[in-house]
């Protein structure tokens, strides 16, 4: 499940692109109808992040023993 | 004598052959003296105690640790007769015996690395804010693994860590952990982190991290590192030449991933100031449109206070117009009396008709005519007499004129 989701979902970017939107909305030129559009598509990626932080478990293999 | 005698160099190999038989390899531990490396590349040295010197020779490349005089050593050698009759022992393999020495080596290593700048502040990267791929070096067996892993998922989730099992002390931990750097680095881009921890333990134990080699390898890594050795207070080489110098390992795990609960915040935070920027946007919208609407007011009241006053003007300039319109006109009216022939004739004058048609001159009238004369009052009907007489009558018609 986790696996799954990992590999399309990468939190940095997701965080980067929320901070991207959040710096359009609080700068001074600002379209209304594109700050709608942005506001629904940080909120998504809000949920989207918090989602992944409760469910994502961490991943341990062993590649090689003493090499 | 009688014996049969043998040469130098003979019984030098001889004694060699003995020696080698009877003492194959040695072990010997005693402090350094007269130490000195020959055109960087042959090292010799005394090895004392209170009553005994024994000379040693060895290679530069088989030092693994800086060495001074007044060290305590412990070599591993072979004892040999040189052909110039001296007696040493050829060292295989030298390490450092008691505290002491550790510390100074390590002191000697540390000035080293500082002056060729493996420490520089300014050559540390930053390590990525959430990695999603790293490598973990480290014995499994040690508690320094499960403290690691158990820090990480108590803070994190969604990270893939690859691990290489190695040992952490003794004589062969140095070479692991270098073969595992090479083999990081030998697949770079699978790797955002490597990832180097060794639990507490003493000097010596964690000796391995104060290797010249491991630590060039940690230096020279082209991926980022991070490396936890030992408690708080331990300090290895290996350490201050990582992009990230964890105190311990459970620090590793602390600096290499974020904590989700401070994420979740950060993450209300922004949705809370998003929010709050748009409703912000949404009242200055609204307060642009209530100021155009205030402005196109004051706008149409000035159109409209406009309008009156040209109204207002233009009533006083028809107005004039008006005035002096019904002045020419009573000027033009004057002037067309005055050119009234019946005006005229009030002055006094008469128009003569013959024949319904006025006459300007005498030559217009004919014996016989009936002339007409019109006054300005009345008119005076003249018939001629028939007498032949134009000039007489023209005369009396002056005259009657």
């Amino acid at each position: 499940m986790t696996s799954k989701q990992n590999s399309t979902f990468k939190y940095s970017q997701a965080i980067k692109e929320l901070q991207e939107i959040t710096e359009y909305l609080e700068s001074s030129d600002v379209d209304l109808d594109e700050a709608i559009d942005k506001f629904d598509r940080g909120s998504k990626l809000a949920l989207q992040i918090e989602e992944h932080l409760a469910k994502a478990e961490n991943k341990i293999k062993t590649i090689k023993s003493n090499l | 004598m009688g014996n049969e005698s043998i040469t130098v160099s003979e019984f030098n190999s001889l004694l060699n052959q003995t020696l080698n038989f009877a003492y194959p390899e040695v072990v010997v531990e005693g402090e350094v003296s007269s130490y000195k490396i020959n055109q960087s590349k042959w090292v010799f040295f005394d090895l004392k105690d209170e009553e005994s010197v024994v000379s040693c020779f060895m290679t530069v490349y088989q030092l693994k640790s800086e060495i001074e005089d007044g060290m305590v050593v412990r070599v591993k050698a072979t004892p040999q007769l040189t052909k110039w009759g001296k007696f040493s022992l050829t060292v295989k393999e030298i390490e450092l015996a008691g505290e002491g020495s550790v510390k100074r080596a390590f002191e000697l290593l540390k000035a080293k690395f500082e002056k060729e700048g493996l420490f520089l502040p300014e050559r540390k990267r930053q390590l990525p804010e959430m990695p999603e791929k790293v490598l973990l070096i480290t014995s499994k067996q040690a508690a320094a693994f499960n403290d690691f892993v158990s820090i990480i998922d108590d803070r994190w989730g969604g990270l893939e860590i690859d691990h290489i099992q190695v040992q952490v002390q003794g004589a062969v931990a140095a070479e692991q952990i270098v073969d595992a750097i090479e083999y990081a680095n030998s697949c770079s881009e699978k790797y955002e982190v490597l990832v180097i921890i060794r639990g507490g333990g003493s000097s010596e134990d964690l000796q391995a991290f104060n290797n010249e080699e491991l630590v060039r390898v940690v230096y020279g890594s082209s991926i980022p590192t991070i490396v936890g050795i030992g408690h708080e207070d331990d300090i290895s080489l290996a350490e201050l030449a990582a992009d990230v110098r964890a105190a311990t390992p459970t620090d590793a795990a602390r600096r290499l991933v974020p904590d989700k609960k401070e994420l979740v915040s950060k993450i209300k935070l922004i949705e809370s100031t998003m929010l709050s920027s748009l409703v912000s946007l949404a009242s200055n919208g609204r307060s642009l449109l209530d100021d155009f609407y205030h402005s196109m007011e004051i706008r149409i009241n000035n159109l409209k206070h406009e309008t009156a006053e040209l109204q207002s003007l233009a009533t006083t300039y028809i107005a004039k117009v008006v005035d002096n319109s019904s002045g020419q006109l009573k000027l033009q009216q004057k002037l067309l009396n005055s050119l009234n022939p019946s005006a005229i004739l009030s002055r006094g004058y008469s128009i003569a008709r013959v024949n319904g048609r006025i006459i300007k001159s005498s030559s217009q009238y004919k014996d016989g005519d009936s002339l007409v004369i019109q006054l300005h009052q009345g008119k005076i009907e003249l018939k001629s007499n028939n007498t032949g007489d134009k000039k007489t009558y023209d005369q009396q018609a002056k005259l009657n004129f």
